[in-house]
């Protein structure tokens, strides 16, 4: 095949590459990043997950890491409540069909052994450990210690699954120890408190990993075997492993002849952010370059929060590591490498770091994705993108998330799709949202700037600064087959209706647009998303804020992950927060509110600003009703929620319609 | 002076589900992470002590994990306690302990046991997540 015209532009990236004996054709690995929960739960893989492997087969990668398997009966190895298994022959027909999709599509197949540890034990009372070492998060199983006999019994069972994995197919194997699983709690000097010969001092700590490399590759002499590491862990405050342990375990792993290190960052407990929207892109780089420089021999694989094939192309080419890595990246957008070689990274759907993957996986859902609404309906014709039958004439109303979504993956169907906005430009309050974020605007910027060049590029219709109302439909009547209202939610002002003193009040989303300025005095009343984000940015910018939430928590409506984030940003930047706390009138240069026992307290403000609650923009539904012949809803205007559900709705009605 | 047991009594009701005899030990050391260990010469620790009908502050001593019935185990640096003590919301200053690793915190049971003895509150009230967070 003659290289395609992007492969020029990312010359190392497109390189071919060898992992042992095998060939890969470029350098880009795709990471196990499918712990999904599609599967049973006693560890058979469905037609769902197959389906999906099917997708990352296609992705396009030079190497592909199936998901972690736990690899013993007692299921002491599992993490996940629906987490694939491999201590049994019974589980192989699956793990064949899939090693042969990836070597379909031309890549080396690598299966994950994932053996949870100190996070283990999903099903079970307890966990195992090398020591009994207490949990630091409620989530997990309380510890038991492995005995000598368990740790032969653990690494014969690591032994098995990979031999399984290579009979299903697979080329390769690699076990991994991401985030503070079973090998990294022998690693590390916090959990494993050892007397004997596998604890103390590092060489002892690292003699289990030493045994499980020698045992799998003296069975399997001829297949790649990967390790994943952690460059660091973080778990500094608990008195985990330094950097520099890290490394030195590294070139331990190294020294048995592993043919690649997967430089990963961070434990689940770790108190700070390894993957997260606040941690910019190309931050962690430096472990993986000291690990090449280490183990100067051995391959190393890294891309922990590197979601950008550029960044990622220098960095192969200044010789930092030796594959790139990607995991969530390749969920937002199966079609990364490919868009890639085709010189089409402006139509690249970015990983935006929302962590909604994991926030589902811990709640034990099937894993979704913000950017990606097919991802895990593979399997379901009903979310492709599939020509459609009828090719109508379709009006949107709003150009935020919820319509942008719609209208691109409906004119991707061959629909003949306008899109009226009241405002001047795409993207609806996520703009607002954007502006104020203090974890990474960019980020959220891009899922704007994907709109605006998708929506150029497949020819969808835009007319801004025009009103949907009843005299603007009766001007085009007859003239769309299809209507959308995408026209999101509004704060309820009328919910301060009774307030004396509410014409003070200044609409949060005004605030979050610009229209409307905040004085230095603010009180915001809401203590969720919209409200948390416009207080937050104010207090940065250097205004005295308090934070008024009638609920008994803020933070109530933030995805799982982030609510951790939102806490501390009020504490850090020294939000005054009321809790249980109820707005009672508010005076010329104050805010009155009154605590659950009715005592009244008196908050000086020259802006008071109403974040909550939201409501729909739903009037036009009733108004247009007799005006056309298909009328429909998406995002916000449904029902005030957030920028994932306006995307995967907008996506669901696009590819209906 | 603001004690211990005036501070869990102002915030009774984020203890009103705790099971009588569930508690949570306070060993303090510096560092923090000093404390864990299986077993070590005992150090005074604090005890919150659920009674029959409310909180109390016990005193007690700290011989390491092994020995430790108590359901959690908190470990401030040597002098948190008293700073948070000093602060006008002590259980605020606490909550700031914990995010900034003065102070740690290691349960001692399942999340289950821990939900029916009643801690679900106060752990979210001090913002510990029963999730496990993939940060
Ligand atoms: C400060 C702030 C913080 C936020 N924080 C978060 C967060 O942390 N997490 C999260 O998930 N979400 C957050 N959100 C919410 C998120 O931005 C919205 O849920 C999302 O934008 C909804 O998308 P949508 O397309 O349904 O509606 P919108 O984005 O509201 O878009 C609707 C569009 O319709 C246009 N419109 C309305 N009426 C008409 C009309 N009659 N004619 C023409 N055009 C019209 C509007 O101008 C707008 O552009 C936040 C929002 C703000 C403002
Ligand atoms: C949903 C999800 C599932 C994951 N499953 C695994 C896994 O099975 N094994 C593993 O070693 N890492 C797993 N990871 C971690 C990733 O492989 C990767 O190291 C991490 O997401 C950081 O890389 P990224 O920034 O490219 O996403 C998972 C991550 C996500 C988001
Ligand atoms: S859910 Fe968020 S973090 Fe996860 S892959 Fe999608 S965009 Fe990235």
């Amino acid at each position: 095949m003659s290289a395609r015209p992007g492969e020029a532009k990312l010359p190392h990236l497109f390189k071919p590459g060898r992992i042992g004996r095998y060939a890969a054709p470029n350098l880009v690995k795709y990471g196990a990043c499918c712990v999904s929960n599609y599967n049973t739960r006693d560890g058979f893989i469905t037609p769902r997950e197959l389906a999906r492997t099917r997708v990352i087969a296609g992705t396009g990668c030079g190497i592909i890491t199936n998901q972690g398997a736990y690899p013993d009966p007692k299921g002491e190895g599992k993490s996940y409540f629906r987490q694939v298994a491999l201590y049994d022959d019974k589980f192989l027909p699956q793990f064949e069909t899939i090693a042969r999709y990836i070597h379909d599509a031309g890549a080396v197949a690598i299966q994950q052994i994932l053996h949870a540890g100190r996070y283990g034990g999903i099903d079970l009372g307890y966990c195992v450990q090398p020591s009994v070492v207490p949990q630091t998060l409620p989530h997990f199983r309380p510890p038991r210690e492995m005995s000598k006999d368990d740790i032969r019994r653990c690494i014969g069972e690591h032994v098995d699954a990979a031999r399984r994995a290579i009979k299903a197919g697979f080329d390769g194997v690699e076990v991994t120890s991401f985030m503070g699983y079973l090998l990294a709690s022998f690693n590390s000097k916090f959990t494993n408190q050892r007397s004997d010969e596998y604890g103390g001092t590092i060489e002892n700590r690292g003699r289990f990993m030493r045994e499980l490399i020698d045992a799998i590759k003296q069975a399997l002499p001829e297949h790649p075997f990967i390790v994943r590491l952690n460059g660091a862990e973080l778990m500094d405050q608990w008195g985990g492993n330094t950097e520099d342990e890290c490394f030195e375990l590294m070139r331990q792993a190294a020294g048995c002849g592993v043919d690649m290190i997967s430089v990963t960052v961070g434990w689940q407990e770790a108190p700070e952010s390894s993957i997260g929207r606040d941690v910019p892109p190309g931050y962690w780089n430096r472990l993986a370059i000291r690990a090449k420089q280490e183990c100067p021999n051995t391959l190393i694989a890294y891309g922990n929060r590197l979601p950008d094939p550029v960044m990622a192309n220098d960095c192969l080419g200044r010789g930092e590591f030796d594959y790139w890595e990607v995991c969530r990246p390749m969920l937002a957008d199966p079609e990364l490498v490919h868009k890639a070689a085709e010189d089409r990274l402006d139509e690249v759907r970015r990983c935006i770091g929302s962590l909604n993957c994991l926030s589902r996986v811990f709640r034990d859902l099937p894993y979704s994705c913000t950017m990606n609404p097919a991802l895990g309906h593979e399997v379901e014709p009903e979310y492709a993108i599939t020509p459609a039958a009828v090719k109508k004439k379709v009006l949107v109303i709003g150009a935020g998330p919820a319509g942008m979504e719609f209208a691109t993956t409906a004119a991707k169907r061959g629909h003949d799709v306008t899109v009226i906005e009241r405002g001047s430009r795409i993207g609806g309050n996520l703009l607002g949202y954007a502006t104020h974020d203090l974890a990474r605007p960019d980020d959220l910027l891009s899922v704007v700037r994907h709109y605006e060049v998708m929506a150029k590029k497949l020819g969808v219709k835009l007319q801004f600064n025009t009103e949907a109302n009843p005299k603007f439909m009766r001007s085009v009547l007859h003239q769309y087959d299809v209507c959308v209202v995408a026209a999101g939610a509004r704060v309820d002002l009328g919910a301060y209706a009774h307030v004396e003193g509410r014409e003070r009040l200044v609409d949060a989303l005004d605030v979050a647009s610009g229209k409307a300025k905040a004085g230095a005095r603010v009180v915001v009343l809401g203590g969720n998303k919209v409200g948390l984000v416009i207080a937050e940015s104010l207090r940065k910018a250097g205004a005295e804020v308090a934070l008024v939430e009638s609920g008994k928590r803020i933070a109530e409506d933030v995805m799982p992950t982030f609510k951790w984030r939102h806490t501390s940003w009020v504490e850090e930047l020294g939000i005054r927060t009321l809790t249980l706390t109820r707005l009672v009138r508010i005076t010329p240069d104050a805010v009155v509110v009154a605590d659950a026992k009715g005592a009244e307290t008196t908050i000086p403000a020259d802006t008071v600003i109403a974040a909550g609650p939201r409501r729909s923009n739903q009037e036009l539904f009733a108004e247009f009703e007799w005006m056309v012949d298909e009328l429909h809803g998406c995002g916000d205007a449904l029902m005030p929620r957030g920028m994932d559900a306006a995307i995967h709705e907008g996506y669901r009605l696009g590819v209906r319609i | 002076m603001t004690t211990w047991q005036d501070v869990l009594a102002q915030h009774a009701h984020l203890f009103a589900e705790v099971q009588p005899g569930a508690s949570i030990a306070l060993a303090p050391g510096s560092p923090p992470r000093a404390q864990v260990k299986q077993v070590r010469d005992p150090v005074p620790m604090q005890l919150w002590l659920r009674g029959p009908d409310r909180m109390a502050v016990v005193d007690g001593e700290y011989r390491g994990l092994k020995s430790l019935v108590s359901d959690v185990l908190f470990l401030p640096e040597a002098g948190a306690l008293e700073t948070a003590l000093a602060h006008e919301a002590p259980l605020s200053e606490l909550k700031r302990e914990l995010r900034d690793g003065r102070m740690l915190v290691m349960v001692m049971r399942s999340r289950s046991e821990l939900r029916e003895r009643g801690w679900s509150e106060f752990f979210e009230a001090l913002g510990l997540p029963f999730q496990g967070t993939c940060r």
